[in-house]
């Protein structure tokens, strides 16, 4: 099959999903940011008593705390969330996750299972290494010319 | 035409990559963090004589901002001391699927766009490139 049909038959969870930071609303902002800065993550998920998502503490959210200039990294993480949420099940398929990213403009998407619980954590990295396998001989190029490795490649970010 | 065909001919040039904000390194931190939630922004480019030296992103607030500098501190440090140098760019003639790869490679979020004389020409963004995507894919079938 080609790049279309996977697009829309394959489910989330081909793709290389990342770790979940769940967070209890009460986490200090602190303790969150230390929990992604240890993981080289961008992206934590505030869930409920059962381990359904409520809210996305992202860089972005973060900015937007820091440059209002009132931030306290005391208060707790609920205070400072992305006022967009986006959650695609596991066995939905890739371009469902590709329609929430456009239509909420958001990087993080969060991965739930049957239940509605949170299991991990996608988004635009996730995404282009799927696209990026259809392209090998671009990756090799491309690998050269940033100079990494096309196996273990560098951080999310940026 | 096939996906995999389309993303390796067109080019970099069919993602939207202007508007862009770029400022200079002595920028101060304050006035940085501003700029981006301002211009609704992720990626700000750190341009010193139309050249790229940098990027100052929503990353490096996370990374390297947040707690570290005290509010005096960040209306005196500049951008400079905080960016993420050397940063990995595509040019304008590259093929969209080269930016994937480079994405995908180097983990990066924002990818600057340079003109063949090594200006600065834009930015590719995620909101960007997802709605490349999204257009190129969601008005077709499965087959």
């Amino acid at each position: 099959m080609g790049l279309y049909e996977d697009i829309w038959t394959e489910p989330c969870r081909q793709l290389r999903l990342r770790e979940l930071v769940p967070l209890d609303p009460t986490t200090p902002i602190r303790d969150a940011i230390a929990a992604l800065r240890d993981r080289r993550l961008g992206c934590a998920i505030v869930v409920d008593a059962v381990g359904r998502p409520t809210g996305m503490f992202t860089e972005r959210s973060l900015t937007r705390a820091l440059a209002g200039g009132a931030l306290s990294l005391d208060d707790p993480v609920a205070t400072c969330l992305d006022p967009e949420l986006s959650t695609v099940a596991l066995d939905e398929p890739i371009a469902r996750m590709l329609d929430a990213m456009n239509q909420r403009g958001t990087r993080f998407v969060c991965i739930v299972d049957a239940g509605g619980k949170a299991v991990a954590i996608t988004g635009q990295k996730g995404l282009m290494e799927c696209l990026a396998e259809y392209f090998p001989r671009q990756v090799n190029v491309m690998a050269r010319r940033v100079g990494v490795d096309a196996v273990s490649r560098k951080r999310e970010g940026g | 035409m096939e996906l995999e065909s389309v993303l390796a001919e067109k080019t970099v040039e069919c993602i939207t990559s202007r508007p862009y904000t770029s400022v200079s390194p002595d920028t101060c931190l304050k006035m940085a963090l501003e700029t981006l939630v301002e211009l609704d922004v992720g990626c700000l480019m750190i341009e010193e004589s139309g050249r790229l030296v940098g990027v100052f992103s929503e990353w490096d607030v996370l990374h390297r901002v947040a707690g570290n500098f005290s509010d005096a501190e960040l209306e005196s440090v500049s951008v400079s001391e905080v960016m993420s140098r050397d940063p990995t760019y595509v040019y304008e003639s590259d093929s969209v699927a080269a930016v994937l790869t480079v994405l995908a490679l180097c983990g990066c979020r924002h990818v600057p766009v340079l003109a063949a004389d090594d200006t600065v020409a834009g930015i590719v963004s995620p909101k960007r490139l997802a709605a490349f995507l999204h257009d190129e894919v969601a008005d077709r079938s499965p087959r």
